[in-house]
């Protein structure tokens, strides 16, 4: 064996491999080239979902013969020039390696012309080698066709995904840019099909809702100036949660991006109005310093690192802090209705205890519950103990207690022998329940009701997409789903178990599942199966929670053979224990 | 204000506004009363925003006035007074004092300028029901109103006006009732949605006798109970539910292959004591028919097992359809006839169940997977 030196063409589709993956990603580039050449409309236009065409448009400012011709070279841009400049970048793009790597796998042509020049020029390169350019006539503006994506490497070409799934990777790359810049117009079109045609100048909001229809209706504005950085955007109402976090956009000066730290700051915000679980939705555009942030990180830039990520968490939790308590601050009677008075007071309490004391983050009960779980619960979230193991875990002599009495009909005071705990009766009835339909759930026969007014709604179209994919799995699970136009759906059956209320939350709710459980390695469908069953479950539980006195103490018992029975099935603790020890704390006798 | 009223009347006022009045949102004032005392009535009106009542009771005036009082605590009270009379004083700061007999109260109220307005309508004509058939109409489809909120034009009822006749309709996407009345003179035809919360207000003011005039204005509709004698009673406004109902012609199956007529009071009997062993998740009946027999059947596992027969006239095909049971007893519980028609197609496609000529009943059967 003998080490030599890759051929030139080798080293092209390695270089390739890191950039352009899919459609999406080649589609990502010419957006971003496009918005860096200051495009106020930009139209994409794919055949075979972008394996046969992608062709981007843009009305931007073009490029000189010169620039053409060396545009599709390696480490060629004309966004930044000096090693200072990467220390502050402001436009997308900067590595000079976009068109080199799409030129590599595809047979591309560009046309452009800039204004001050009469013709435009095409330029015509096949598989990284150029093949001719012309003079030709065309607007001011630069068009990208690509023809025949990755015909050279066909192992890439395999790993393409269904034309549907690839489909939904572009629209989701143009949204992403499209929310980022709502100054700027945006179009999508597949075979003649328009998926996405937005106005440019469209306010945040409007483009939010044309993009991603059936998100909801309840949006809070926010618009705040912090130290080092401006924010502004929409979050959503609680009650419009989700699942998941693919509804949490930020964008860091312009550049649409997926950060954990931003996740978490917003999360934070939401505490304590949002049952565990649950997310908020969130479309955040942050201008920020850019020496304050490195965006070389990722070779498709989709990840940030802050230089200080603490002091922009904070001004990130005070402004979606602001923007909640001025929405909905419980003098507010701007919406009575749609705000049970339960959550009110949550957020009546909230805010005081924000503001009398603003260094206490969380409120005593939690961080008490938090430490008993640690001490009682840990090891046994696997799930995977059996009865009587997870009985020894809990502390010895589990069932000698006593049930001291019961405080507003539904927490109960229950004395152990080495300390005492509270327990909500609902939520405790809920998750013993919840195990008990769970476990009788197989040996029954499924029984559909199609319905006599099939009932659509509108979704967002990936979520559209996502769930026509898995349409057959969902029908053997009693769903009857049909495509209904564009982004709606409509459903003719449903299981008998999920009665009239609220159908649109529990198939949003399955989604939620489908989207978390398709990035885990293991999914499968009964997995899911499983998943949707547990909702159903919910759904059913949630009728059935009148409980008299004397079933309290057998209540408990058979809360405590469970494998999980800290939390009732909505994430609420059923069980706050307090031992001896830490009632001491509480005295200050420790 | 000085007004002398008797207790039954004001029971009866407070009664029926107590339960629009809602002191649990974040405009307390709508927990209050208005009490307007003017000419030979107390007008007693109270909302939550989406509907209004207004009730008007005989009154001795003293003097006139107006003020607010909290509606539930004024019901509470009135109610447990041992005299038949009592007067109603309004002092400065809205304190009211009521005298009883030996009783004496004095019960903070609040100003009258912060109640919110009904809108006016006295100009307006509508169109003259009989109470007593409307109840009827109400009590034989409102219990298919839709509670998934995510649907909402089927969040209330469907009153279609159609020249001389009235049309009922509600539906939850699984079943669908729909009857219909007469009316005593023609109207421009014209189709709202009342929303639940009115259609459960209304019914219960209904009475056996009298007239009730529908007024539609925009989005809102007006209606004003009258007594025999034409005295206006009471008035109710509701919000409409905007948004166009579905189709409900459509889902009406146009031809049956077969049917059946039953005794209803049997066969809702029947049905109730058959769905004792289904389980809320479980939950579906089989109605079997063959030559001059009709089964009902039910069986779940950790449950038992149900069967009811009831012989009757059929000559069709052999024939077992799935339901709901409580679809079925929803119905049945509602009708008056001593007879109900059942007509069918097959075991996949929608049932109905009629009554008299005025009133159908559509049903969409479930399957086992």
């Amino acid at each position: 064996m003998n080490i030599h030196i890759l051929d030139e063409e080798i080293i092209k589709r390695i270089a390739a491999g890191e950039v352009v993956e899919r459609p999406a990603s080649v589609v990502k580039e010419l957006v971003e080239n496009a918005l860096d050449a200051r495009a106020k409309k930009i139209s994409l236009e794919l055949r075979g979902a972008g394996r046969l065409l992608i062709r981007l448009g843009d009305d931007g400012m073009g490029m000189e013969k010169e620039d053409l011709l060396i545009s599709v070279q390696r480490h060629t841009t004309s966004k930044i020039q000096r090693v200072e400049d990467m220390d502050a970048i402001t436009s997308l793009g900067f590595r000079g390696e976009a068109l080199y790597s799409i030129a590599a796998v595809s047979r591309m042509e560009i046309t452009t012309r800039t204004k001050d020049s009469v013709v435009a020029h095409r330029l015509r390169v096949e598989g990284g080698k150029v093949l001719d350019c012309l003079e030709v006539g065309a607007p001011v503006g630069t068009t990208v066709e690509i023809r025949d994506l990755f015909w050279n490497t066909p192992a890439r070409l395999k790993f393409l995904k269904s034309p549907q799934t690839e489909l939904n990777h572009v629209f989701e790359v143009m949204a992403h840019h499209a929310l980022a810049r709502s100054d700027v117009g945006f179009q999508l079109r597949e075979c003649e099909r328009s998926l996405m045609d937005v106005a440019p100048n469209q306010d945040l909001l409007s483009r939010i809702k044309n993009i991603y229809q059936g998100l909801g209706e309840e949006w809070m504005g926010l618009d705040f100036k912090g130290e080092t950085l401006q924010v502004k955007g929409y979050v959503s109402h609680p009650k419009m949660a989700r699942g998941d976090r693919s509804y949490q956009f930020f964008f860091v000066n312009g550049r649409p991006v997926k950060s954990p730290a931003l996740s978490y700051a917003l999360e934070a915000s939401f505490h304590s109005l949002l049952p565990e679980a649950k997310r908020p939705l969130a479309f955040l555009l942050i201008q920020i310093d850019p020496r304050e942030v490195d965006v070389n990180v990722h070779p498709a830039k989709r990840e940030v690192r802050f230089k200080s990520p603490s002091i922009v968490q904070d001004q990130l939790r005070e402004a979606v802090r602001r923007a909640l308590s001025i929405s909905y601050a419980p003098s507010s009677p701007s919406t009575p209705s749609v705000w049970p008075d339960r959550v009110r007071e949550a957020v009546g309490t909230y805010f005081q205890s924000q503001s009398h004391s603003s260094e206490m983050k969380e409120s005593p009960a939690p961080r008490l519950w938090v430490k008993s779980m640690d001490r009682h619960g840990s090891g046994k979230s696997e799930g995977a103990l059996s009865q009587e193991a997870a009985l020894e875990n809990f502390p010895q002599r589990v069932r000698s207690f006593r049930v001291l009495g019961c405080f507003d009909d539904l927490y109960w005071v229950i004395e152990w022998e080495d300390g005492l705990s509270l327990m909500d009766q609902h939520a405790a009835h809920e998750r013993v329940l919840y195990e008990k339909y769970l476990k009788d759930w197989r040996s029954r026969k499924l029984e559909v009701q199609p319905l006599l007014l099939p009932t659509n709604f509108e979704l967002a179209r990936e979520d559209h997409g996502l769930l026509l994919e898995h349409q057959g799995l969902l029908k053997n699970l009693g769903f009857g789903l049909e495509e209904f136009g564009d982004g709606a759906l409509l459903i003719n059956q449903v299981p008998s178990y999920c009665q009239t209320q609220q159908l649109k939350e529990l198939i949003l709710d399955i989604l939620d599942d489908l989207k978390t459980l398709r990035k885990t390695f293991s999914f499968n469908e009964s997995q899911l199966e499983e998943k949707i069953m547990l909702r159903a479950c919910k759904s059913a539980v949630k009728a059935h929670d009148t409980m008299t006195s004397e079933e309290i103490e057998r209540l408990v018992d058979d809360l405590l053979t469970l494998e999980l029975p800290y939390t009732c099935p909505h994430g609420r603790p059923t069980l706050i224990k307090f031992t001896a020890n830490d009632l001491a704390k509480m005295f200050k006798r420790k | 204000m000085k007004a002398k009223c008797r207790k039954e009347d004001l029971l009866y006022g407070f009664g029926q506004v107590q339960n629009i009045a809602n002191s649990r949102t974040t405009l307390p004032i709508l927990g209050n009363v208005l009490v307007d005392a003017k000419g030979e009535e107390v007008t007693l009106t109270a909302t939550d925003l989406e509907i209004g009542i207004k009730v008007k009771i005989p009154s001795q005036i003293k003097e006139e006035g107006i003020t607010t009082l909290p509606a539930k605590k004024m019901f509470s009270l009135i109610r447990e007074l041992s005299h038949q009379d009592l007067e109603i004083e309004v002092e400065s700061n809205h304190l009211t004092n009521i005298y009883s007999g030996s009783s004496f109260f004095k019960i903070v109220g609040s100003s009258e300028l912060d109640f919110p307005k009904l809108p006016s309508f006295d100009h307006k004509k509508g169109l003259l029901l009989d109470q007593k058939s409307f109840k009827d109409l109400i009590r034989k489809t409102s219990y298919a109103i839709s509670k998934d909120e995510t649907r909402y034009v089927l969040n209330g009822l469907l009153i279609s006006f159609q020249k001389d006749k009235v049309v009922v309709v509600a539906t939850d996407g699984r079943r669908l009732a729909y009857a219909q009345g007469e009316t005593s003179q023609e109207a421009p035809e014209k189709d709202v949605i009342l929303p639940a919360k009115a259609v459960q207000e209304i019914a219960k003011l209904l009475k056996e006798e009298g007239q009730v005039e529908c007024i539609l204005f925009e989005n809102q509709a007006a209606f004003v109970f009258k007594t025999p004698s034409g005295q206006d009673e009471c008035v109710v406004i509701s919000r409409l539910i905007e948004g166009n109902f579905p189709n409900y012609k459509q889902v009406i199956p146009s031809q049956v292959k077969e049917r059946v007529v039953l005794n209803r009071e049997e066969f809702f009997s029947a049905v109730r004591r058959v769905s004792v062993v289904t389980h809320e998740k479980s939950s579906l009946i089989k109605v079997a028919l063959k030559k001059n027999l009709l089964t009902l059947t039910a069986q779940t596992p950790e449950v038992g097992e149900a069967k009811e027969e009831i012989p009757l006239a059929y000559e069709g095909e052999e024939v077992a359809i799935a339901f709901n049971p409580s679809y079925l007893i929803d119905v049945l519980r509602n009708l008056e006839e001593e007879e109900v028609t059942f007509e069918f197609n097959d075991s996949l496609s929608p049932g109905m169940i009629r009554s008299g000529n005025s009133f159908l009943y559509v049903i969409m059967p479930m399957r086992i997977a």
